[in-house]
């Protein structure tokens, strides 16, 4: 029996999400937590970091202050703006490149490059990027696994190598969004347990076999801890020091870069928002699988964050839910089908492996029905 | 038709699923009747050697068993089933068994005290003489084994197969028509599945 | 020469798969990629309030009409009537959860029946100081004893017949396994030795094997449990001088 969070709409299958025992998500607690918060005192708290960064890079002469991972899209996009022009650091971005490039993405990523941004793109070879995308996507439901570690250890390795500390990561996935929290601490800086045993779930190392060597897995591979510890890498949350929002990092963004695209024909498949996980052609399949596996989609994941800002109620959450959570990824779907190297009749088959039977029954006309829906 | 001796001590199932996955028609022996007009049977066994052989003489299989045999009916004795084909074992005491093969079971820490009991997971089996219950498996292929007890003061030309565990043991037995085997076929994946194939078609 | 093991296991709640970290289920999977083929042994748990449901015994069916490897059963086990109804239902060895030993006869009553060989006895262990560590029961939530060894001998003389070292701290983090658990027990207790909690790479399996004396490594990472992952550990073992089947 799934059970859907009394305040905003995500079902506790959601992994690794915790309910109370009122039935709220633990996504649902910390927004209530962020309006307590003090983010005057926040915001002291970050400029006191901000100097420290500043002194770091003089005494040892970097010519970056920090890394942004940065996919282009508007909350990394938010945060770069901000630590440039308003807190007067240097960040080097570092973008592990999408796995089907679009036009919004390199679009959009062409702005801030123009307005004075250094960034790095991390290319992986693609002929191993499909092939652990098309096996991840076949296993795990899941075309973005490998993509996970490489978003995850591109940047440190990038701050390892150039002997830069201070990354800023967006936000702390599993507190804002539901999930399992290590620590008090691990909202404020990153905690490589839930690198591994969170996003990836696994040690690249381990997808080691008769096609893959280990050196075609040197991007996916986290540098060691060794080398993290000898460059000292502190890898920051924003959301720990500025109250989270992603309508209002858009907002943000589109205001200095008024250019900054969204999607064309008014919204994203799968969701009502048009402004989110843009610059992907994989990510309307990724999030469909979210759906496939767990019973909820785009639309409910975009719904949670907006009720938990107070930017939308949950009655509405549901109607939009209700509407656009099934929503088949229709938007190049031959060009996915064709980077995962799968026919579409095997791709069916793939996806209804990973439907559980706890979440889907399959009614009359063999079409599937969620057994539990908001 | 093979029939699946049944004592109602352990499970059964793997075995069923195993002949089942084989398509091997068989029937369960659950009463003396049973086993009337069959020629060919398993005896599967867990559990402790007393026990069994108590089992076995309530229900006056000990007797069908040994006439079937004389008769000529294949057999295929497995773990405990197998161990009690022979004279006895010393399991909580010495206790007599079928008598079919000269031989008797001791424990393995009587042999080397040092020994880790039980031998429990997969280990490899040495064809030492030619039959058809090996047919086509290759030499030293693993099996799963789960036993304390080994064979002692057996003819050599019985052994099917041995294996070690710190000492060499016997691990598979064929007298005539008879066979026996100290691992778990049926938990033993292809190479088990083979060998009950074999058993089946060729013995 | 006996080999090492690799024993996949399967934590269910209400009949389906999840991940646990420090024994809480944490994320749900779908037992459809789980190969049978290439794995040793199969260990499956029944984490759910209400043990002994049709759901789990319909799941132990499964495996064992498809899977012709040794099954582990546990959850719920507090007598042999309960054992009874696993092994009826498919197992080949029983897991019992940790119980007090002085207070129950259940390890004597089920090896007089089935056998030492049977059973698998579960110490979950808990780190209580920097070289402590101390027994817990009732799914990790309340202390039982102070000394692990002194349960495992317990456990061992009662009649059962492997120990599986369960690290409660471990469980589900993919940091690799308690050595120092591991080799506190594995240098007293002289049996067939399980570790489960924090297999996350080959190189722990590695370590656990090069290591210490241990039998097998029970993993339970989900991602795991597919052919190329299974066949991908074996290679990486076998490459490293372990003796592991295929």
């Amino acid at each position: 029996m799934i059970s859907f969070c009394k305040l905003c709409i995500m079902p506790d299958s959601r992994p690794r999400i915790v309910f109370n025992n009122d039935g709220i998500c633990n996504a649902c607690t910390n927004s209530l937590d962020k309006q307590k918060i003090n983010w005057e005192d926040k915001k002291k708290e970050f400029l006191k970091l901000v100097d420290e960064i500043k002194d770091y890079s003089l005494k040892n002469n970097l010519s970056y202050d920090c890394i942004v991972p940065w996919s282009g899209g508007k909350d990394s996009t938010s945060i770069a703006l901000k630590l440039k022009f308003e807190f007067k650091l240097n960040p080097l971005l570092v973008t592990f490149s999408p796995l089907i490039l679009n036009e919004i993405g390199d679009f959009n990523r062409n702005l801030l490059s123009k307005l004075g941004f250094d960034a790095i793109f991390i290319r992986p070879n693609q002929k191993v990027s499909k092939y652990l995308s098309k096996r991840f996507f076949t296993e795990r439901g899941n075309p973005k696994v490998a993509w996970d570690a490489g978003v995850n250890a591109g940047p440190v390795r990038v701050a390892v190598n150039y002997k830069i500390p201070y990354i800023f990561y967006a936000e702390h996935g599993e507190s804002e969004y539901g999930g399992l929290v290590l620590s008090e601490e691990s909202k404020k800086k990153r905690d490589l347990r839930e690198v591994i045993e969170h996003q990836i779930g696994d040690y690249p190392e381990n997808w080691v076999n008769e096609e893959i060597t280990l050196k075609d897995l040197h991007p996916y591979i986290y540098p060691s801890e060794t080398e993290i510890k000898k460059t000292n890498i502190q890898a920051y949350y924003f959301s720990y020091f500025f109250k989270w929002s992603m309508l209002e990092n858009y907002e943000y963004t589109i205001k200095k870069i008024p250019n900054f695209k969204t999607k064309a024909d008014g919204r994203t498949k799968g969701t009502f928002t048009n402004f989110d996980s843009l610059d992907d052609k994989i990510d309307c399949l990724y999030y469909y699988m979210q759906y496939i596996k767990f019973g909820f989609g785009r639309a409910t994941r975009d719904a949670c964050r907006m009720i938990q800002n107070n930017q939308m109620t949950r009655n509405e959450g549901i109607k939009l839910a209700r509407k656009y959570d099934d929503e088949f990824p229709v938007e190049d779907f031959n060009e996915v089908l064709n980077y995962l190297d799968i026919s579409k009749d095997n791709f069916q088959e793939i996806v209804d492996k990973h439907r559980n039977n706890e979440i889907w029954k399959s009614s009359i006309n063999n079409k599937w029905e969620l057994i539990n829906s908001i | 038709m093979i029939g699946l001796i049944d004592i109602n001590t352990g499970n059964l199932a793997s075995l069923v699923s195993a002949l089942s996955k084989l398509n091997i028609k068989f029937k369960i022996c659950k009463k003396r009747h049973d086993f009337e007009s069959l020629n060919k049977f398993i005896l599967p066994g867990v559990g402790a050697y007393d026990d069994f052989m108590k089992k076995l003489i309530n229900l006056k299989f000990d007797k069908i068993i040994q006439k079937k045999i004389s008769n000529n009916c294949s057999f295929l004795g497995i773990c405990v089933g197998y161990q009690v084909l022979f004279n006895g074992s010393s399991e909580h005491g010495m206790h007599e068994g079928l008598n079919i093969i000269k031989g008797k079971f001791v424990n393995f820490i009587d042999e080397n005290k040092n020994i880790k009991i039980p031998h429990v997971g997969w280990n490899e089996c040495k064809l030492i003489n030619k039959n058809e219950l090996f047919y086509e498996i290759k030499d030293n292929s693993d099996f799963y084994f789960t036993h304390s007890y080994i064979l002692k003061d057996f003819d050599k030309e019985n052994i099917a197969s041995k294996t070690n565990y710190i000492v060499d043991f016997v691990s598979a037995v064929n007298f005539k028509n008879v066979y026996g085997v100290q691992f778990h076929p049926e938990k033993s994946q292809l190479n088990g599945l083979k060998l009950l194939k074999n058993f089946n078609e060729r013995c | 020469m006996l080999k090492k093991r690799i024993i996949i296991t399967l934590t269910f709640l209400d009949g389906v798969l999840f991940r646990t970290k420090n024994f809480k289920p944490d994320y749900r999977y779908t037992k459809n990629f789980i190969d049978l083929w290439s794995i040793d042994e199969l260990l499956l748990i029944d984490i759910s309030k209400k043990k002994f449901s049709k759901n789990f015994l319909n799941t132990i069916k499964y495996f064992t009409e498809n899977c012709f490897v040794p099954i582990t059963v546990g959850g719920g086990i507090k007598k042999i009537q309960d054992a009874d109804l696993y092994f009826k239902n498919g197992a080949d060895k029983i897991l019992l959860g940790t119980h007090d030993l002085e207070k129950s006869n259940m390890i004597e009553d089920i090896s007089k029946k089935y056998g030492s060989q049977s059973i698998i006895q579960s110490i979950d262990c808990k780190k209580k100081s920097k070289n402590e560590y101390t027994v817990m029961t009732n799914s990790g939530n309340s202390n039982l004893e102070n000394n692990v060894i002194l349960y495992g001998k317990k456990a061992l003389k009662q009649g059962a017949g492997e120990i599986l070292i369960n690290s409660i701290d471990n469980d589900g983090s993919l940091l690799g396994y308690d050595m120092q658990l591991v080799n506190l027990i594995s240098r007293n207790l002289n049996s067939p030795l399980l570790a489960l909690g924090g297999g996350g790479n080959w190189n722990h399996l590695l370590e656990l094997f090069l290591k210490t004396n241990i039998s097998a490594a029970c993993t339970q990472n989900i991602f795991h449990f597919t052919e190329e992952s299974i066949l991908s550990a074996k290679k990486f073992l076998k490459q490293n001088n372990i003796n592991i089947r295929h």
